[in-house]
């Protein structure tokens, strides 16, 4: 068998190899001097460093170096244990139907206010206002083109177009 | 397991573990104030704790290293010398002269350690088991035998190093 390193005896030395290690290692240094005056120089540096650290150890421990905290009141104990709702509850303190309808009417304000905002640009661009112009003129030609029509089948004279929609095509 | 009967049960072995780390008894009354703290914080709003032992010398070992790494503590030897600090605290052992010079010449020596195997080496004469250091710690259980055995390899070294000056 190979010899033991120091790692395996140290752990060895400080009992935490398995049982079954701890047999092979036994059996080992009974066979093994070199593995022997590992182990004794291992025992003699732990013994050196632990004997040495016992003499960093306070000569007096003060018993009570500080009194004990006194137990919180139940109070303060149930406080941390409330749900969110109830916290929120609490932390409002006005009516929640109340609140309710303030939040509602500030929102209607609010999207009331938006909408008129909205119109008054819609009015004010020059691009719809070409188109709204457009589409009521050609509403009104084809409503003058239906009455020209009905006109002509009960025996009227045909209906003349406005000036204003003559101009309003170009060099018609 | 209660706060009383962790503060009863654990002060002192928490505050024998902060000072052999830290060394000076005012660093310690904080360190061992705050640990416990932590504690009564911690049992007043979480479930309670499986092991109250692990988890103080967890809390105590964070707060030590951290402040161990922060006031770099070579400085702190010369604070723990003076003969200010050993009047404030004489007790009839401490007027040995042999054991003075030891325990300066260990603590010498402790002070060239990074923090983390100086509390290894703690937690091992405190009888802490490999799993439990490396739970206390944060490191793996594997490494804990490597890092004790550098830890002590190094202390020994300054130790020697130290008594031939």
């Amino acid at each position: 068998m190979k010899c033991l390193g120091k790692e395996i005896l140290t752990h060895y030395y400080d009992r935490e190899l398995t049982q079954k290690d701890i047999d092979r290692v036994d059996a080992h240094l009974k066979k093994c001097p070199a593995c022997s005056q590992m182990l004794q120089d291992i025992q003699k540096e732990i013994t050196l460093t632990d004997t040495k650290l016992l003499l960093l150890k306070p000569h007096n421990i003060p018993d009570t170096p500080f009194t004990p905290i006194p137990a919180r009141s139940a109070k303060a104990k149930t406080r941390p244990g409330k749900s969110w709702p109830e916290l929120a509850k609490s932390a409002i303190r006005v009516p929640i139907p109340a609140f309710a309808l303030l939040v509602l009417l500030v929102c209607l304000m609010a999207v009331g206010l938006f909408m008129q905002e909205r119109k008054i640009s819609r009015l004010q661009s020059p691009i719809l206002a070409a188109k709204r112009q457009t589409t009521l003129y050609l509403i009104s030609e084809n409503r003058i083109q239906s009455l020209s029509l009905d006109a002509e089948l009960e025996g009227f004279e045909p209906i003349k177009k406005p000036k204003i929609f003559v101009q309003k095509g170009g060099n018609k | 397991m209660t706060f009383e009967d962790a503060y009863e049960s654990y002060f002192k072995c928490i505050y024998t573990y902060v000072y052999s780390m830290v060394g000076t008894r005012d660093e310690t009354d904080d360190m061992v104030q705050d640990t416990f703290v932590k504690l009564y914080n911690h049992l007043s709003s979480h479930s309670p704790l499986e092991n109250t032992r692990t988890w103080l010398y967890r809390v105590a070992s964070n707060t030590c290293i951290n402040y161990l790494r922060r006031q770099k503590i070579f400085q702190k030897i010369l604070v723990l010398n003076t003969p200010e600090e050993q009047h404030k605290h004489r007790n009839p052992i401490e007027e040995n002269h042999i054991k003075e010079q030891e325990q300066k010449l260990v603590r010498e020596a402790l002070e060239k350690l990074p923090a983390r195997e100086r509390a290894i080496l703690m937690l091992y004469r405190d009888k802490f088991s490999y799993s439990d250091i490396a739970a206390i710690l944060n490191i793996k259980a594997t490494s804990v035998g490597k890092i004790l055995s550098r830890a002590r390899e190094k202390l020994a070294g300054e130790i020697r190093k130290g008594g031939q000056k």
